[in-house]
């Protein structure tokens, strides 16, 4: 399944003492930002985390995801075992991660752990998850590669890309999503 | 799996045990929960969950522990390698199946996610976010088959599995010593399925 580059591919030096820091986060940052720099949206992602100085770095962990730390921090999460994820992956969890600092800009807000907010975290998740498929969709034209497309589907999020590329409104999308995340 | 939940004492006891100098923000003790449940293959260690309750979705870590020495799931078996030498795993015919659930929801491996399936139409049900069901020790797959080499102490294990997304039976030998080896034997097709 994988077919990084060498310097990225690698079973894995130690991991730094003391430290959930990712022994090769240099070449995953690199070659992430290389791949999604091939990209219109991920250009565009990659200068913005430029320009406002957001802080993203790696940590290992058991499979690849990002995380939120504060308003301009946040973690990339990829196996110690690199040899074990995509690259295609990495990229686009790299470019998700920066959009999820970007979205109180642009008006999305993030919830609080309170259960009168789930409306806020639903509009907050269907954002992010729209972005997944404009992001993967861009790869798709652009590489002409399926891989993350074979990653929505085991993301269980098929019929939302689907209705992403035909064009669907924001609310045909709502509705898509809406039953996605009630049957997982 | 049943989770014990920490008191707030051996919350922040374990948080100061777990917590990283580099990355310091992962955790805190006021938005911070940590909870624990038993391993049927380890003689005393746990396994121990950190949940950060901060901002949402909320950010879990895990780690082997014995309360005193934690060791975190990176992804690698290297947490498993140190169990075994110190003489904590402890394989038999009754707990291999949950080791081997565990192994592959903490281990990743380069032939990609593999996920024990009770039965071969469970397969399209299960993705990603489906946590619960990936964390799930207690699968038991319909017709498995075990066996157990009496010299070696190996076993040999044939079930149907989600193998990189495609449901195959699969062969599974597990040496004495928790090394997994993991060989496709056949495409578990839409007819096997039905």
């Amino acid at each position: 399944m994988n077919d990084v580059l060498k310097e990225f591919g690698s079973s894995g030096a130690a991991p730094t003492a003391g430290s959930y820091g990712h022994p090769l986060t240099d070449a995953i940052l690199k070659e992430s930002a290389n791949l999604l720099s091939q990209i219109p949206e991920g250009r565009r992602l990659l200068a913005l985390a430029n320009d406002r100085n957001y802080k993203i770095s790696v940590i290992s962990g058991r499979e690849p995801d990002f995380r939120y730390v504060n308003e301009n921090t946040a973690y990339l999460i990829c196996p110690l075992n690199t040899k074990a994820v995509d690259l295609d992956v990495m990229a686009l969890i790299y470019g998700l991660a920066i959009y999820e600092l970007e979205q109180p800009s642009i008006g999305i807000q993030r919830a609080a752990i309170d259960p009168s907010q789930k409306h806020i975290l639903f509009s907050q998740l269907l954002d992010i998850t729209i972005k997944m498929c404009h992001i993967i969709g861009e790869f798709e034209d652009v590489n002409k590669s399926t891989k993350l497309v074979d990653y929505v589907a085991k993301l269980g999020h098929i019929d939302l890309y689907r209705g992403y590329r035909s064009g669907k409104s924001k609310e045909d999308l709502t509705n898509i999503y809406s039953v996605i995340i009630k049957a997982v | 799996m049943i989770w014990h939940r920490l008191d707030r004492d051996k919350t922040i006891d374990m948080i100061g045990r777990v917590k990283s100098a580099a990355e310091s923000m992962l955790f805190t003790p006021v938005t911070s929960e940590a909870k624990c449940t038993r391993l049927p293959f380890f003689k005393s260690f746990l396994l121990y969950r950190l949940t950060n309750f901060s901002s949402l979705p909320t950010f879990s870590m895990d780690f082997i522990s014995n309360g005193e020495h934690f060791h975190y799931m990176d992804g690698a078996d290297t947490a498993i390698r140190l169990m075994v030498e110190s003489g904590e795993l402890d394989l038999n015919e009754d707990n291999i199946l949950a080791y081997l659930n565990f192994y592959f929801c903490y281990v990743r491996l380069p032939e990609g996610e593999i996920i024990l399936l009770k039965n071969p139409a469970e397969a399209p049900h299960i993705d990603l976010y489906d946590e619960e069901r990936r964390e799930a020790l207690d699968i038991i797959p319909d017709g498995v088959q075990i066996e157990r080499d009496s010299a070696t102490g190996s076993f040999s294990i044939t079930a149907p599995a989600l193998y990189d997304s495609s449901p195959m039976e699969v062969l599974i030998t597990v040496s004495n010593d928790g090394q997994v080896l993991t060989s496709p034997k056949r495409m578990l097709t839409l007819e096997n399925i039905q």
